[in-house]
């Protein structure tokens, strides 16, 4: 079930190709951020942690989750921090910090003392965007990645009476003034971004964006025709589409999704890229200029637990998938959406947008 | 899966360990909190709601519910023995149940308000089981702008509800309601009133604004008072099985007010505190002899008993559906569902289903429960309304805050715990409604929200709010409470 993440299967040069095509002023931001990628992407991700490692970690290690218990990242820490414990010969400390659209936490995290003790799982795009339309006095874009460990796909989905045939045959409905709204998470959440980023990069010429609280409610608000259609997570979208009442137009990801392994993806119809905010980067990060060997023994301990058997069969049962991922690739999707969204959506816009 | 797998699913999960242990600790904490005059159901669960969080939501939700239950019962025995209800909605309860103690019949009537809490409890919840598959069709229509006038029709209830000053009772409403402007705006990322401070980035959080104004303001009240809660001594004579007897010789009395407590539960805003008087007023008038009522008649103590236990499956059915508390109590459950992951509305039918009706099998059960307590443990009952406010009023403090910390790690939940605490002292005593006040700080958010989202669904026209059969109706209900004191003197003179 589970997919093991490699740069072949997220090719960053092509992805960003794809983006800059679509604006000029992308271009720049991209030879900038190339030329930080090499100068990185040498000191990481070989990650065999025997080097300065061998005294840490000495002390508990404090593991922020920047959301409320219960909810997916939270379900995935619980999960897999008993595994990393049994590893490590200290505690590894679960801590809620949840709230403010998870700044609050990872805020906690960017001023901690950079020594590999203070760690936070967030998800980029999503905290960064927050950041974005938010800003804050510490420099998200500066994190250190520690790894990542797994990835949830967007997709859309539309309610299942308008017969929707693929994500052209929806466009060319909302550009007939068929469908009016368009919906997903609340406005100047990720959700939102995609979507002005979907109408910049594809022509996607939705009317009214309705954002709702969360993911389940704007499924439902799809499924009981409140709006047409809307963004969704692939597992968020997979009960309304089994029972019939929804039908999946495309997938977000060029990639595809495990739910839904059949759906023609917006790449596949030749549209542009938008992986760097089609799919949340599940990643774990250390506060800017922690050092890299303690990070690695972390890092090499978590990539071992993505591969027990435990966290496999949890994965094939629940749908919540597991890949681990370096560190230099975690980081790169907090770069990304640093460097891509800001050239293709005006921010000061979704700020405004309050109606 | 059919409804009837995943009930017999649900009762698996119920009569599983630990699951069936928090059935039976929730009605015993609940009798206990109930009994507490001063405590009663809304703060024994605010208070209890933080420390649910290590627990499972099907046994944190069950935990909950059992002590809901559990205290509706409780509020009879301070009711009975020492004329102090234990919660509003035993207030009807004194007025007979006092009477027969000093007559010596004080067991008996705690048999019989036993029986009777029981037997309607039963009843309104497993009318609620039977009827959840319609009730789900019926949410299944509601949409942003239902949602949205449900939350007003709820907020227009202040003007019911309150006694006394209805200018009052609308500062308090609009006092809630305007708390929760702070933080995020729900539908676009506009600040408001955070001072820059992650910590209010959220706004504040509703249970700790419920905690303050149920815990820390009684014990601010409490501390006024010496020695015991109550102080007269009680005297436990009686016997138990005639009450119990005389109950299930009242079948009539029993349904008839279990059923109307329920009706009236269901309304938003109007829980047990105003559907035990209605049902103990329609036992009065249905009786040969009105006149022994308030001396001691059993009928006053099973109608007032029967109609607040009946409430809850009522109150459920707001509180499930909408996410619209009917009371302080649901108010509080509805913090539950949420702090655990649950959100009301049509998931908690469909996705959910397991652990809605594993939770309404436990109030079922706990029934049971409440009736071998209210027999066996009775005698024993007095004790607990002689707490001394010595040990109450520290231990009820230090777990409020504790508990306001826990719900976020966030400091700014333990400062809205004191301070809405000693503001809600300053209400009670000047008074200013409490429950106007948790209607503003509850639906405030829920009006908000689907308010802006039915204008963006409208494109901005307000047209949307009548032109659905269901929004429109809504629309004359509201239009209806609002206008029926000044318009019911006038029809009538247009008609007479």
């Amino acid at each position: 079930m589970a997919r093991k993440f490699t740069m072949e299967s997220y090719n960053r040069r092509e992805l960003l190709q794809y983006a800059g095509a679509a604006s000029v002023a992308g271009m720049t931001g991209i030879a900038g951020c190339l030329g930080d990628d090499n100068g990185n992407g040498n000191g990481n991700g070989n990650g065999n942690g025997n080097g300065g490692g061998d005294d840490f970690p000495t002390d508990d290690i404090r593991y922020i989750i920047p959301f409320g218990e219960g909810g997916g990242t939270d379900t995935y820490a619980r999960e897999m921090v008993p595994l990393v414990d049994e590893r490590m010969d200290v505690n590894i400390a679960i801590e809620n910090i949840s709230g403010a659209a998870s700044l609050r936490g990872t805020g906690e995290m960017m001023y901690a003392e950079p020594d590999g003790y203070t760690i936070a799982a967030f998800n980029p795009p999503s905290t960064p965007v927050s950041e974005m339309v938010n800003p804050q006095d510490f420099d998200l874009e500066n994190v250190t990645g520690v790894c990542s460990y797994a990835s949830t796909p967007f997709v859309i989905v539309a309610n299942s009476d308008y017969d929707i045939d693929g994500y052209e045959d929806l466009m060319s409905r909302y550009d007939d003034g068929e469908l009016e709204n368009f919906g997903g998470k609340e406005r100047g959440g990720v959700d939102h971004v995609m979507a002005i980023l979907m109408q910049n990069l594809h022509g996607f010429d939705w009317g009214q964006y309705v954002g709702y609280d969360g993911t389940g409610p704007a499924v439902q608000a799809t499924i009981s025709d409140e709006i047409p259609a809307c963004i969704a997570t692939d597992t968020g979208a997979e009960a309304g589409v089994e029972s019939g009442d929804l039908d999946i137009v495309t997938g977000l990801v060029s990639e595809g999704t495990e739910v839904f392994p059949d759906v023609e993806t917006v790449t596949d119809l030749g549209y542009d890229n938008i992986d760097f905010i089609s799919q949340l980067q599940r990643g774990i990060y250390a506060p800017p200029d922690t050092p890299q060997e303690p990070l690695d023994v972390i890092a090499d301990v978590v990539e071992e637990v993505t591969e027990t058997d435990h966290m496999q069969e949890w994965s094939d049962e629940t749908g919540n998938i597991v890949q681990y991922g370096t560190g230099e690739e975690a980081e790169q999707a907090v770069r990304d959406a640093y460097e891509i969204i800001p050239e293709n959506v005006d921010l000061e816009e979704i700020r405004e947008a309050a109606n | 899966m059919s409804t009837t797998q995943v009930l017999a699913e649900a009762a698996q999960v119920l009569f599983s360990w630990p699951t069936i242990g928090w059935v039976v600790l929730g009605i015993l904490l609940g009798i206990i909190a109930g009994a507490l005059p001063g405590v009663g159901s809304s703060m024994g669960m605010a208070i209890v709601l933080p420390l649910t969080l290590p627990l499972s939501p099907v046994n944190a939700i069950v935990l909950l519910v059992s002590m809901y239950s559990g205290a509706m019962y409780g509020g009879s025995i301070a009711a009975i023995l020492v004329n102090v209800p234990g919660t509003g909605g035993a207030a009807a309860t004194t007025l007979d149940g006092y009477p027969m103690s000093k007559q010596g019949k004080a067991v008996q009537a705690l048999a019989m308000s036993a029986t009777a809490s029981a037997t309607a409890g039963f009843l309104a919840v497993l009318t609620l089981l039977l009827f959840s598959p319609i009730l789900i069709e019926v949410v299944l229509m509601f949409g942003s702008p239902e949602f949205f006038l449900m939350a007003a029709f709820g907020l227009a209830m202040i003007t019911v509800v309150v006694q006394g000053s209805i200018v009052k009772g609308l500062v308090a409403g609009a006092f809630g309601l305007m708390l929760t402007t702070i933080g995020i705006a729900p539908n676009s990322p506009e600040l408001r009133y955070t001072f820059d401070s992650l910590a209010l980035y959220d706004g504040l959080d509703f249970i700790a604004a419920l905690i303050g104004m149920f815990a820390i303001a009684e014990m601010i009240k409490l501390a006024a008072k010496k020695g015991g809660i109550a102080d007269t001594g009680v005297d436990m004579s009686g016997n138990r099985l005639s009450g119990v007897r005389k109950t299930f010789s009242h079948p009539i009395t029993v349904v008839k007010s279990g059923y109307m407590g329920m009706l009236i539960g269901a309304i938003p805003g109007a829980g047990a505190t105003v559907s035990n008087f209605f049902a103990y007023g329609e036992a009065m008038r249905a009786s040969d002899d009105p006149e022994t009522f308030g001396k001691g008649n059993p009928l006053g103590v099973i109608s007032a008993e029967a109609s607040n236990n009946g409430t809850i499956g009522g109150s459920l059915i707001p509180t499930l559906a909408f996410g619209i508390p009917g009371s302080g109590s649901t108010a509080v459950l509805l913090g539950g569902l949420l702090m655990h992951g649950l959100r009301p509305g049509p998931d908690l039918f469909d996705a959910e289903l397991m652990t809605t009706y594993t939770f309404l099998l436990a109030l079922l059960i706990g029934n049971v429960f409440i009736l071998l307590a209210g027999v066996f443990l009775i005698t024993r009952a007095g004790r607990i309304t002689q707490i001394d406010t010595h040990v109450l009023i520290p231990a009820i403090i230090v777990l409020s805050v504790v508990g306001g910390y826990s719900l976020r790690t966030n400091w700014a939940d333990v400062a809205t715990v004191l301070v809405l605490g000693i503001l809600g002292y300053i209400m009670v005593k000047k008074d200013y409604s409490i429950i106007a006040f948790v209607l503003g700080v509850v639906l405030g958010p829920i009006a908000e929200e689907n308010l802006m989202r039915s204008l963006q669904l409208s494109d901005g026209s307000y047209m949307i709010f009548l032109t659905r059969p269901i929004s429109l109706l809504i629309v004359i209900l509201i239009f209806v409470v609002i206008f029926g004191p000044f318009l019911k003197p006038w029809l009538s003179k247009q008609l007479g």
